[in-house]
C-alpha cells in the first residue's frame, strides 16, 4: 500500500499535527515523489473531514445541563466525600468513593473484600503470529464467550456462548506485546490459589476446569448481569512487555491503581497500561487467585471467586 | 474558560459551592456529549453517559490531580463509562432502531432519506455513512483511540493520559487504526485499492 510502517506512522502523525517540523518537511518531500503515500495522506484527511462535518451537525440536548445542575445541587459537596484524598492517610472506605448516584452498596475494604464477592478477569492477549514484516494486517481475536472459555477462545473464531455464571468484576487486557518472548520470560504460575480464603479446591475455574462458580453475594446494582464477555484483542506487531488493561473493580482500589490512574473509580471500567511486573504486583496486592500467562496461552485469566 | 477560571471554579466546588460546577458543565458538555454519542451511537445512551460522567466528576473531584486540564480528566471518565456501556451492550447484543427524543416522542434512527438530493450531498452522505460504519467495525481499542482523536480532537499527550498509554503507543495505535479502517473501506468498495474514493452511480444512490 505504502512505503512501510515507518512512513505510515509518520503520515498518521502528520495529519494530526504531531510530527516534528523537520520530519514533516522530510515527509512532504517524500510524498511529492510517492503517489501511494500521498494517497494515504489524502485518505486520512478524508476521514478527518467527514468526522468533523458530523461533529459540526451535532446538537446538544438541553436536558443535559439542566439534569446535571439539578442533581449536583442536591448532592453532597465533594469535600464531604474525600475520594482519593492525597492527604495521608488515604480514606479507604468504599462509602467515600460511592459515585453520585442513588446506588447503594455495602462498605467493604479490599482486604475484607477478599472473602466476599470480587472477581477480576484480566485477559492478556499475546501474539498468535510470528512477526512478519510483510504482514502488517493485525490479527483479531473476537467473539462472545463465557469467562470460563477465555483461554480456549483466544484462538481465532472460537465462540463459546454457553451458560455463564455471574461475576461482579471484570477486566480485559489488550496486549501490545507481539515480540517473541523468551519462554523463560513467562512468569511462573501454577495457578494454585494464592488466597487463603480460596483453599486448595477453589482455584479459579480457569485453571481447574469449568467447575460451577457460586454466584457473588454482593453484586452492586451496576454489576454485569452475566459473565459472558465480549472481548476483542488485537495482536500488534510492536514490542513491549506491557498490556493494555481494562479493569473494573467493585470495592476499594489498591494504591497502585490509584497512583496509575486518577480516574480509577470503583464500579466503572478503567484502562491502564501495565507491565508484566506491575500486573504481577497488582495481582499480588489484590490477592486474587491469578496468573499472568500472556506468552504460552495467548490470554491469561485472573479470577477470584467468592 | 481559562485555566485560572477553571481552577477557581474547582476550588469553589470543593469548598461546597455546587453552583460553581455549572460553568464547568457548560464549558465541556458539547465535547463530552459528542464523544459519548460517537462512541455509543445512541442519543439516549449518550445523554445518560454524559450525565453520569459529570456527576462522577463532581463526586470524585478530589481525585482530580490537576496535572492535566479538567476537560482531559472528564474525557477519560466519559471514555470509561462509554466503555462500560459498549461492553454491556455487546453482552446484551442490543440493537436499537427506535429512541425517545427529548419531547417523549419515539424516533427511528438512521432512516434513509430517499428524496432526490444534489449529487455532492448524496456522495457526502454516503461517505459519512461508510466511514462511520467502517469505524464501528474496528476492534475496540482502535475504534476508541480513533474517536478520541477524530471526534474529540485531542492531542497525543491527552489521548495518552486518557488511555493510560505512552505517546509512542498512541502514535502507532492510531496509525494501525487508520490502516485497519482503510482495509475495511477497501473491502466494502468505498475506496479503491489506490485509496482513492470510488465514484458511485449517484442516480442509483439517490433512488433516481
Amino acid at each position: 500500500m505504502t512505503c512501510g510502517m515507518q512512513y505510515q506512522e509518520r503520515i498518521s502523525a502528520y495529519i494530526d499535527g504531531e510530527l516534528p517540523g523537520d520530519e514533516s518537511k522530510e515527509l512532504e518531500a517524500h510524498m511529492r515523489g510517492c503517489p501511494s503515500c500521498a494517497a494515504l495522506l489524502d485518505f486520512y484527511r478524508l476521514v478527518s473531514e467527514t468526522e468533523s462535518e458530523t461533529r459540526a451537525a451535532l446538537k446538544i440536548p438541553e436536558q443535559l445541563f439542566k439534569t446535571v445542575s439539578e442533581r449536583v445541587s442536591s448532592m453532597p459537596a465533594p469535600a464531604a466525600a474525600p475520594v482519593f484524598s492525597p492527604a495521608p492517610p488515604r480514606a479507604r472506605g468504599i462509602t467515600a468513593r460511592r459515585p453520585a448516584s442513588s446506588r447503594t452498596r455495602r462498605k467493604i475494604g479490599i482486604r475484607r473484600l477478599l472473602p466476599v464477592a470480587c472477581v477480576i478477569i484480566l485477559l492478556f492477549a499475546s501474539r498468535l503470529i510470528r512477526e512478519n514484516p510483510d504482514n502488517m494486517a493485525p490479527k483479531y481475536v473476537s467473539g462472545s464467550m463465557s469467562s470460563y472459555d477465555l483461554r480456549r477462545a483466544a484462538s481465532p473464531s472460537v465462540e463459546a456462548p454457553g451458560a455463564a455464571p455471574e461475576f461482579d468484576v471484570s477486566g480485559e487486557l489488550y496486549s501490545d506485546d507481539a515480540e517473541e518472548l523468551a519462554p523463560n520470560a513467562a512468569p511462573s504460575s501454577d495457578g494454585a490459589a494464592k488466597d487463603p480464603h480460596l483453599g486448595a479446591g477453589s482455584e479459579s475455574s480457569f485453571t481447574s476446569g469449568a467447575a460451577p462458580m457460586p454466584a457473588p453475594e454482593d453484586i452492586p446494582e451496576y454489576a454485569p448481569e452475566s459473565a459472558a464477555v465480549e472481548t476483542e484483542a488485537e495482536l500488534e506487531p510492536e514490542g513491549a512487555d506491557t498490556a493494555y488493561a481494562v479493569i473494573r473493580i467493585y470495592g476499594e482500589l489498591p494504591d497502585m491503581l490509584l497512583d496509575k490512574s486518577e480516574t480509577a473509580f470503583d464500579g466503572v471500567a478503567f484502562s491502564i497500561e501495565v507491565t508484566r511486573a506491575e500486573a504481577d504486583a497488582l495481582i499480588g496486592e489484590l490477592g486474587f487467585d491469578a496468573e499472568f500467562t500472556g506468552v504460552e496461552s495467548d490470554i491469561a485469566l485472573v479470577i477470584h471467586t467468592p | 474558560m481559562t485555566a485560572a477560571e477553571e481552577c477557581s471554579a474547582i476550588d469553589r466546588v470543593l469548598e461546597g459551592d455546587a453552583s460553581a460546577f455549572e460553568p464547568l458543565v457548560l464549558d465541556n458538555q458539547e465535547r463530552v456529549y459528542r464523544l459519548a454519542l460517537r462512541m455509543t451511537r445512541d442519543p439516549d445512551d449518550a445523554l445518560d453517559v454524559s450525565q453520569e460522567a459529570f456527576l462522577r466528576a463532581y463526586s470524585h473531584l478530589r481525585a482530580f490531580k490537576r496535572e492535566s486540564q479538567f476537560s482531559v480528566w472528564l474525557y477519560r471518565i466519559t471514555y470509561n463509562i462509554c466503555t462500560d456501556v459498549l461492553r454491556k451492550r455487546a453482552r446484551e447484543n442490543r440493537i436499537d432502531v427506535v429512541y425517545t427524543d427529548e419531547y417523549g416522542e419515539e424516533c427511528e434512527l438512521d432512516i434513509p432519506d430517499v428524496r432526490p438530493l444534489p449529487e455532492d450531498v448524496v456522495l457526502r452522505r454516503e461517505l459519512h455513512d461508510a466511514v462511520s460504519a467502517g469505524i464501528d467495525k474496528l476492534p475496540p481499542m482502535h475504534r476508541e483511540i480513533l474517536l478520541l482523536r477524530e471526534v474529540s480532537g485531542m492531542c497525543y499527550a491527552d489521548i495518552a493520559r486518557v488511555m493510560c498509554v505512552g505517546e509512542g503507543t498512541v502514535k502507532s495505535r492510531l496509525s494501525r487504526a487508520r490502516q485497519a479502517l482503510a482495509r475495511i473501506l477497501t473491502v466494502d468498495g468505498t475506496i479503491g485499492a489506490d485509496l482513492r474514493l470510488n465514484k458511485k452511480d449517484v442516480g442509483e444512490v439517490s433512488g433516481q
